[in-house]
Order: structure tokens, then sequence, then C-alpha cells
């Protein structure tokens, strides 16, 4: 098991449970639905961030900041 | 006339429907009351219009209530919906300003509320919906759970209980009126049930959820959310 891998699970469990817990305080009306929306796309950006880390140079070099 | 003593409150939400008020208030004076039996009151929440909408209501013998700022359609409603609760009706419905729901229909969703075979009766009119509106409509009922075929109905009847939970504050603050206060209403026990009723092509003007495509999004990925988060866990009916 490599260090790469690691990182890239830990990241996406951290995803996963963000946007579960968000989730979960919209299910207890914690939190609005709306902001519920922004924070569960929030939770899926470092979900796909955390395991295709490559995709941030790919925008980057889109953007021209790269 | 009735002889009852039953009364129930006529909640419309209106934003800046002055050219629509006065058909839809001469329509409900006409027939309301053969429809339903009860004295009705209409109540016009004039959801900070720019036109007449306030003043036509007035002139049309309406109860008007007037908003500070342009909440939208389900505060405005709900404004209207505590008038109700507050003045002591046994029963609210709340209707579009916009000719779209049809006084005549009334009887038909009061019927079952004043029968006490529901706590709440949603005029259906699943016709209307475009085929794209009927995809989202599915996915949404399978996302929540709920077993309503028209989610969107804005034309519904509340029982005097209903009316006290989405009066209350666990309903303020709602984009919309359709899923989650259908699962407030769902967690609180309340019975909901559809009737199918006729529904008019809109006189004038157009839907305000469904203004643009960006408000399409908007509302389905708000429903998304609310529909995933407060799904039961245990599967059982509504």
């Amino acid at each position: 098991v490599t260090i790469d891998w690691m990182l890239k699970s830990l990241l996406a469990g951290l995803g996963i449970a963000f946007g579960l817990g968000m989730m979960y305080l919209v299910r207890r009306d914690r939190l609005h639905g709306s902001y519920g929306v922004w924070w569960i796309v929030m939770s899926i950006a470092i979900l796909t961030f955390g395991i295709f880390p490559g995709l941030i140079d790919w925008i980057g070099a889109w953007l021209g900041v790269g | 006339m009735p002889h009852e003593t039953c009364r129930i409150a006529v909640v419309m939400p209106a934003y800046n429907e002055a050219s629509n008020l006065p058909h839809v208030l001469k329509r409900l004076r006409e027939v309301a009351q053969d429809a339903t039996g009860c004295l009705v009151d209409a109540i016009v929440v004039d959801d900070h219009s720019s036109d007449d909408t306030a003043a036509v209501a007035r002139a049309n013998g309406a109860v008007v209530l007037t908003m500070p700022f342009n909440f939208g359609a389900w505060t405005a409603a709900q404004t209207g919906l505590r008038y109700a609760f507050r003045h002591g009706y046994d029963l609210a419905v709340t209707m579009d300003s916009d000719g779209q729901h049809l006084p005549e229909s009334l009887g038909d969703i009061v019927g079952p509320v004043r029968a006490g075979e529901a706590d709440v009766v949603i005029g259906a009119c699943v016709d209307r919906a475009s085929p794209a509106r009927r995809i989202a409509w599915r996915y949404l009922r399978l996302l929540s759970g709920l077993d309503i075929a028209d989610l969107t109905s804005g034309f519904r009847a509340y029982s005097r209980r209903a009316v006290a939970i989405v009066a209350s504050r666990a309903a303020t603050g709602f984009d919309y009126q359709d899923v989650g206060l259908l699962l407030l209403l769902r967690r609180r026990r309340m019975r909901v049930v559809e009737r199918n009723v006729a529904m008019a092509p809109r006189r004038d003007g157009k839907s305000r959820v469904f203004a643009s495509w960006w408000h399409v999004a908007r509302y389905m990925a708000v429903s998304s959310v609310l529909s995933a988060s407060k799904r039961n866990r245990r599967k059982h009916a509504s």
C-alpha cells in the first residue's frame, strides 16, 4: 500500500463524511436547505480533488495560471 | 347560503397580480360558499408587488396582508396561514391568485378535511405538467419517498391541526412550499391525500418558480438535498 493511495482514501473519506455531516444537519433542521446545497457541492469538490489531485494542475493550465 | 358556522380562509399569495385578481376574487365570491358549505374569506397576501395588487384585492372584498419585502410564494402563504390560525378559522386553503386554481374545485379539496378523512388535501392536476416536469417529480418522489403525484401544487386545504404545523417556526424559511413542507407534514404524521382537480392555464404572466433554467437548477438542487436528507429511515406509507 503506497502513501499516495492512503492519502487519496483519507481525503475521499473526508469528503464523504463531510457531505453526510451536512445532510445530517439539514435533516435536523440545523442547516437551511439552500446552504446545504453549497456545502454538499464543497464535499463533492473535496472528494473529487482528493481522488484526482491532478485535476488542480489541469484546471490551472486551462485557466492559464498553471 | 350556509347554515353551518364553519369558516374557511382562502389564502392567496399575490405578486403583481392586479390584472388577474378581480376575476379570481369574483369567482370565489360567486361559488365558494356553495361549493364548500362554509363561510369563505379571501386573504390576499401582497408579496411587495409593484402594481396595485393590494388596492385591487381590497376593492374586491379581500382581507389584504402586505409584506414589507418580496419574500417569495411560500413565506407569503405562511403569513396568510398564520393569520388564519390566529383568527380561528376552521380550515385554510392556499390558492394561486393567477387564476390557475378554480374556486369551483374548493368543495373537492375541502370535503375530505371537513369529513375528518384527511389533514391535508392537495388539489392535483398531473395533466398540466410537461414531460420534463413529470420526470422531475418522479425523481423527487423516488428520492424523498413521498407518495404524492403532484408535488408542486399550491392548491391545498389544511385542517386546523395542519395549519398549526405549517404556520409554526418549523415551516419557516422554506424556499418552496412543496418537498420541504410535505416532508414536515409527514414527519408530524398528518394524513395527506390528493384529489384530482381541473386547472386553468395561467391568465397572465408565468410561473415564478420555473422562471428560468437557473431557477429550475436551484429548485432541483435544494429539493434533492431536502428529499435525501429527510427521507424516512424505515420504509412505510406517508
